[in-house]
């Protein structure tokens, strides 16, 4: 099994990037809705803002899940050992565990519009 | 005392948020005392503590899943403390209306629907009827600022162009004080303001007051202070209710008298601090939207329209 497409250094902070475009996303997403007096608006039924921010960490937890997912076979296939390359072992650790920290600080991010009214 | 203070709340919400801050203290003295301790365990223990301490599980229990735990706990917690605050209060009665509206480097009130034209417009105070939900719909004319009663509620920003509420309570008659709180130029720590909350049947009679157009002159000094005021071109930036002077680009003078403070809570309000602030408000206030007029009046002139608007009760 071969990973494309990622260099280790950018596979290794991946979760960071996927963390910080929901950030951008779900920041720039509330802000626009209530600027433009949309808070009662909904989606499908569903209220537009929660409907929104639920929908893109959605998104962003599967993201994260596949490039942790990856980490985690890699680095117990033994390939990276057998490539014999201890920075390749260290980079996917990072990975894994940025990938969790990533998903961790979505959820949290995710909770204010289950709780608060969208717009304040 | 204490006017200023989360410290020492004045109302339910300014409660809520004085007893997380405890939380907080508490919580983070606690963990800053445990981690401490284990610090010192790992200097001075034994080789068994200190195995145990670098042990694998210690870092994962310790350094992972405690701080997940305790701050998930703490944003649930704080989420719902954040809903109940902008939840209404019992009491039946709709919330009392106030719009706020900052500009550099005061704050403009109105109380809409109070008059059969609009409603009154006064500066640099809020009244408010004690154990009565009131709703602050706030907004900026000019740059970002922000709204802050600290014994009351949290900051809410100003923002141009965007109306943010916040409901606030008073449980009890007394004079509290707050603060813009977003860099917002030069006089951003001069734009201070008064919350006085008043016994329902005293904040009704202060509206009635208010309600009523600026007092006729009935002295000759007063007569020729509200001459000087229309020949100095004071009237092309502010409002006096029943006169030709209906300009916002300065605070509503209609009840200047009554205040508590002029310049947003620079100085004092009384004929006095009147006249100094009309002479030097670029002394006193420096970079203020306000131009000084020390140069263009005379020590006559400056007596009588400081009396003018002092009688403006
Ligand atoms: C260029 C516009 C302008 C002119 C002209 C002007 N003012 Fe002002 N005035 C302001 C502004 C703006 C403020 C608020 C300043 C601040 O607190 O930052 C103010 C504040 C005041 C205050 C304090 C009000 C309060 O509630 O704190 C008084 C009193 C006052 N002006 C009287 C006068 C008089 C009298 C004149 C004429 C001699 C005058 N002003 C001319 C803009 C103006
Ligand atoms: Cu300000």
């Amino acid at each position: 099994m071969q990973v494309v497409g990622f260099s280790p250094m950018l596979n290794a902070i991946a979760g960071l990037i996927v963390w910080a475009a929901h950030f951008l996303l779900v920041y720039g997403a509330q802000a626009t809705v209530c600027w433009r007096g949309l808070a009662g608006a909904t989606l499908w039924g569903q209220p537009l803002v929660p409907a929104i921010v639920l929908g893109l960490t959605a998104l962003g937890l599967v993201a994260v899940a596949l490039i942790g997912g990856r980490a985690w076979r890699r680095l117990h296939s033994g390939l990276a050992s057998q490539e014999g390359e201890e920075q390749s072992q260290f980079t996917l650790w990072m990975s894994l565990a940025v990938t969790l920290m990533a998903a961790l600080a979505m959820v949290w991010e995710a909770v204010p519009v289950l709780i608060l009214p969208p717009c304040g | 005392m204490n006017l200023q203070s989360a410290m020492h709340p004045a109302g339910p919400d300014g409660e809520r948020i004085a007893a997380l801050s405890w939380l907080l203290f508490g919580g983070g003295g606690a963990i800053f005392v445990l981690v401490m301790v284990l610090v010192l365990v790992a200097v001075v223990g034994g080789r068994w503590e200190r195995r145990l301490l670098g042990s694998r599980r210690a870092i994962v229990v310790g350094g992972i899943a405690f701080p997940v735990v305790v701050l998930t706990a703490l944003l649930l917690h704080t989420l719902g403390l954040a809903r109940a605050i902008g939840l209404p209060l019992a009491g039946g009665e709709p919330p009392l209306r106030i719009e706020v509206v900052g500009h550099q480097f005061w704050w403009e009130m109105r109380y809409p629907g109070t008059l059969p034209d609009g409603g009154i417009v006064t500066a640099n105070e809020i009244r408010i009827p004690t154990g009565r939900d009131v709703m602050l719909e706030v907004t900026s004319a000019d740059v970002i600022h922000s709204l802050w009663i600290p014994a009351l509620h949290g900051k809410i920003d100003m923002i141009p162009g965007l109306v943010n509420h916040r409901r606030i309570r008073a449980d009890e008659p007394g004079v509290l004080r707050g603060q813009c709180t977003e860099f917002c130029g030069a006089q951003h720590a001069m734009m201070a303001f008064y919350v006085m909350a008043q016994t329902p049947e005293d904040f009704a009679a202060w509206l009635d007051q208010q309600r009523l157009p600026a007092a006729e002159p009935d002295r000759p000094i007063l007569a020729l202070g509200r001459q000087v005021f229309g020949a100095a071109g004071c009237g092309g930036c502010h409002a006096v209710r029943g006169t030709e002077w209906n300009a916002r680009i300065g605070p509503d003078l209609t009840h200047v008298g009554s205040r508590l403070s002029l310049g947003a809570g620079v100085l004092e309000n009384h004929r006095g601090t009147l006249a100094g602030w009309i002479a030097g408000s670029q002394d006193l206030k420096p970079g203020n939207r306000m131009p000084s007029f020390a140069a263009a009046l005379d020590g006559q002139e400056l007596r009588a329209v400081a009396a003018w608007l002092e009688s403006l009760k």
